[in-house]
């Protein structure tokens, strides 16, 4: 029997590893953005290794790798910080990526508009060009954190205690499979399926400005 | 480098499971995606509503979960090897991420089209058969490959079950030599091989949507991506390695 | 078929009614169209010229109404219309729209030999040289294996006429076949069905290009709020109206103020 305390506990772990993942993503994504934005070759090229080698390995190996394989003192002992960093990393070269069509979706006549009135350049993107593009980087951004919330579920694999790991564990020692499952299926749905909806609604109000502001 | 050469060699035959499993996975799952999509575009609204609640379920659900409800939860019923488990559990993920594709892709067929097929006296299964399907095979490959970009990924998760895929013959091998992460180390560069082989299919397949319908399923967002590449003013062009896998957001 | 006399009517149209939603938007409208007639329909914006003619080959359904070609009785209201009639009478009337409407996925030699394959059940060689000679009267025969993302307006509008006269229909409805064209594209259009017209070919189209009506158009016909105004002669209906409205319209298309 899968009991209620223990998913409760589970999902508080989830939770953590979800907004510390999150944090870390966005923290990472920034710079990325920025090297892959920049015009220096050699920035770019290391802003999109980045970007490549985050996205090209599974997230799994991810959390293997560094919770198996690397000794990186702290992180690489405790399962929850290890899948911390791994999804972290897997999911910057997400965030950049919203980041990056946030800004591409800001048209070129907006850039030009805002030299045309002698504004800095800085002054274009924190005046002009940013506040048109953050709705776009959110929605995207709602989006790609059902991904990672979905993902905080390998964690398990390496022993973070959150709620498959609890499911998984009253398996094994004669629980129901089936219901253990659902249940916890249905608690990331409780998740999933509000984000989702609130990623659908950021998207449709993002297109409405960026439509407002075109015309 | 001989010893990474065949701890290469030894790692074969685990990514040639991830590639059947992957391959099974994506065969399962895009008919009954594509299935999905028909029946959300259809007017029969029992069937509608149960296609929506499926897809929703088994795109909510972490992959790993799903797994697990199979593997464990059906083996009290039928016997059910690791690859079956895989396969089944992967085949409906596939058809959830790609029912939402297929739905959006049928929807995408100018009604004009249509119309102009029924003047033409076409039956409804021409119609469907030689103008709507095309049409919808099309313009929905690039979006479909970028799904096999995670499902091929996801397979990975198959190592949790004991599976000696890819990712869990590297882990054996590394406990085997007691030197875990090189092993580990030459899976991850494997996997990132093979994501590049399937994510540069997909930059070619978008090239070739744009070209034959002015248009891709994102909107033109490839276009604007490219049309951005030229426009180097901003200093915020796109880069070099671009990875449209990233469209696809969940 | 039986044959048709000399003078009869290609096709005939009577009291079409239509309505959507609850709101009538033709309010019994006929028509007798002569073999080898080239009729064009002029009127305001909304007053449902597009949904005539598209009644005239069933892509919508009159609710009142009957139409007959070559005098055989193809549609009535008052009875179900099987799907099978419904595409025996598609193949006899075709149709030209106003954004074309081509198969995005194939080239203009498929589109062109698409329906004789699937309807004519023609083998491939046959339809092939049948297109190839359609693609040539309208003058695209070497732009035949492009698609249609690669060819102009004026250019894909010639590959659907081209498809449109592959099924040999006895008649072809356009519905303002040059207005998604760029003026200086419309002319190659409007060449090609004068040539239809003047080929004997019995014809209606929906038309602001009042020129082309006069020249090309043997009668035209003015619809306003779903009702029939005026029906006559081409030239003189758009020359010098003797009804105010047809006159105002007429004016205003012209840019007469
Ligand atoms: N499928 C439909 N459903 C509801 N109303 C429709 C439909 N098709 C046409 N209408 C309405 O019928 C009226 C006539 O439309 P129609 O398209 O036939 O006009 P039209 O003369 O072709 O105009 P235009 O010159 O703008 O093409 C309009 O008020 C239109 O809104
Ligand atoms: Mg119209």
């Amino acid at each position: 029997m899968l009991e209620a305390s223990y998913v409760l506990e589970g999902l508080w772990i989830t939770l953590q590893m979800w907004g510390g993942a999150f944090l870390l993503s966005v923290v990472l994504a920034i710079p990325v953005a920025m090297l892959r934005g920049s015009k220096n070759p050699l920035a770019k090229f290391i802003g999109a290794l980045w970007a490549w080698i985050a996205r090209g390995i599974p997230p799994i190996a991810w959390l293997i790798i560094i919770y198996f394989g690397l000794s990186l003192g702290i992180i690489s002992e405790v399962p929850v910080l290890a899948a911390m960093v791994g999804l972290g990393i897997v999911n910057s070269a997400y965030i950049g990526d919203s980041i990056r069509s946030g800004l591409e979706s800001v048209s070129n006549g907006q850039w030009e508009g805002a030299a045309s009135v002698a504004l800095t350049k800085k002054d274009a993107l924190f005046r002009v060009v940013l506040p048109q593009a953050i709705p776009v980087m959110l929605a995207s951004t709602a989006a790609y954190s059902i991904t990672l919330l979905k993902n905080t579920a390998i964690a398990s694999i390496i022993g973070a205690n959150e709620m498959v790991f609890y499911a998984y564990n009253a398996v094994q020692v004669g629980a129901d499979p089936i219901t253990a499952f659902l249940t916890i299926g249905i608690v990331y749905l409780l998740l999933t399926v509000p984000v989702g909806m609130f990623a659908r609604w950021l998207g449709s109000r993002a297109k409405r400005g960026s439509e407002r502001v075109v015309y | 480098m001989q010893e990474y050469l065949d701890m290469i060699v030894s790692l074969l035959p685990g990514l040639w499971l991830s590639i059947l499993m992957a391959t099974v996975s994506i065969l399962i799952g895009i008919p009954l995606g594509f299935v999905a999509g028909l029946i959300l575009n259809g007017s029969n609204k029992a069937l509608r509503w149960l296609t929506i609640a499926l897809v929703e379920i088994f795109r909510g659900f972490p992959a790993l979960l799903t797994l697990y409800l199979v593997y464990f939860g059906l083996a009290e019923i039928i016997t059910l090897d690791r690859f079956a488990a895989v396969v089944a559990a992967f085949g409906v993920t596939t058809a959830a991420y790609t029912a939402e594709i297929f739905r959006a892709s049928i929807a995408s067929v100018p009604r004009g089209q249509v119309e102009a097929a029924q003047a033409l006296a076409l039956t409804k299964k021409q119609i469907t058969s030689r103008v709507v399907l095309p049409h919808v095979l099309n313009i929905a490959v690039p979006p479909v490959i970028g799904i096999a970009i995670i499902t091929f990924q996801g397979t990975a998760l198959a190592y949790a079950i004991g599976a000696k895929e890819l990712l869990g013959s590297a882990y054996s091998i590394g406990m085997i030599n007691f030197r875990v992460l090189e092993p580990l180390l030459v899976a991850a560069l494997l996997y990132l091989l093979f994501t590049s082989l399937l994510a540069w299919m997909e930059i070619l397949a978008d090239r070739r949507v744009a070209r034959i319908s002015g248009t891709s399923f994102d909107g033109g967002a490839g276009a604007a991506r490219r049309r951005q590449r030229r426009q180097r003013k901003t200093g915020f062009d796109a880069s070099v390695l671009n990875t449209p896998a990233s469209k696809i957001t969940q | 078929m039986t044959t048709t006399p000399e003078g009869t009517l290609a096709l005939s149209a009577q009291q079409i009614r239509k309505s959507f939603g609850g709101k009538e938007i033709l309010h019994g409208i006929s028509v007798d169209v002569k073999k080898g007639e080239h009729i064009a329909i002029i009127g305001p914006s909304g007053s449902g010229k597009s949904t005539f003619i598209r009644c005239l080959n069933l892509l919508e359904t009159p609710d009142h109404g009957t139409i007959d070609l070559h005098g055989e009785r193809v549609f009535d209201a008052v009875e179900k219309t099987p799907a099978k009639s419904v595409r025996a009478l598609r193949k006899r009337v075709g149709m030209v729209f106003q954004s074309f409407n081509l198969f995005a996925t194939h080239t203009a030699l498929e589109n062109v030999s698409l329906a004789q394959r699937l309807v004519l059940e023609r083998s491939k060689t046959d339809a092939v040289d049948r297109s190839e000679e359609l693609l040539e009267r309208v003058g695209l025969k070497k732009h035949m294996h492009k698609h249609p993302s690669q060819l102009s307006g004026g250019q894909q509008q010639r590959v659907a006429i081209a498809r449109s006269l592959a099924l040999d229909p006895e008649v072809i409805l356009f519905d303002e076949p040059t207005s998604a064209i760029d003026p200086e594209m419309r002319v190659e259009v409007l060449r090609v069905m004068k040539e239809l017209a003047e080929g004997g070919m019995t014809m209606m189209t929906v038309t602001h290009e009042i020129e082309f009506a006069k020249e090309a158009a043997d009668r035209a016909m003015f619809l306003a709020d779903g009702e029939l105004l005026e029906i006559g002669p081409a030239a003189e209906i758009l020359t010098d109206p003797s009804n105010e409205r047809i006159r105002r319209f007429v004016n205003a298309l012209s840019g007469v103020i």
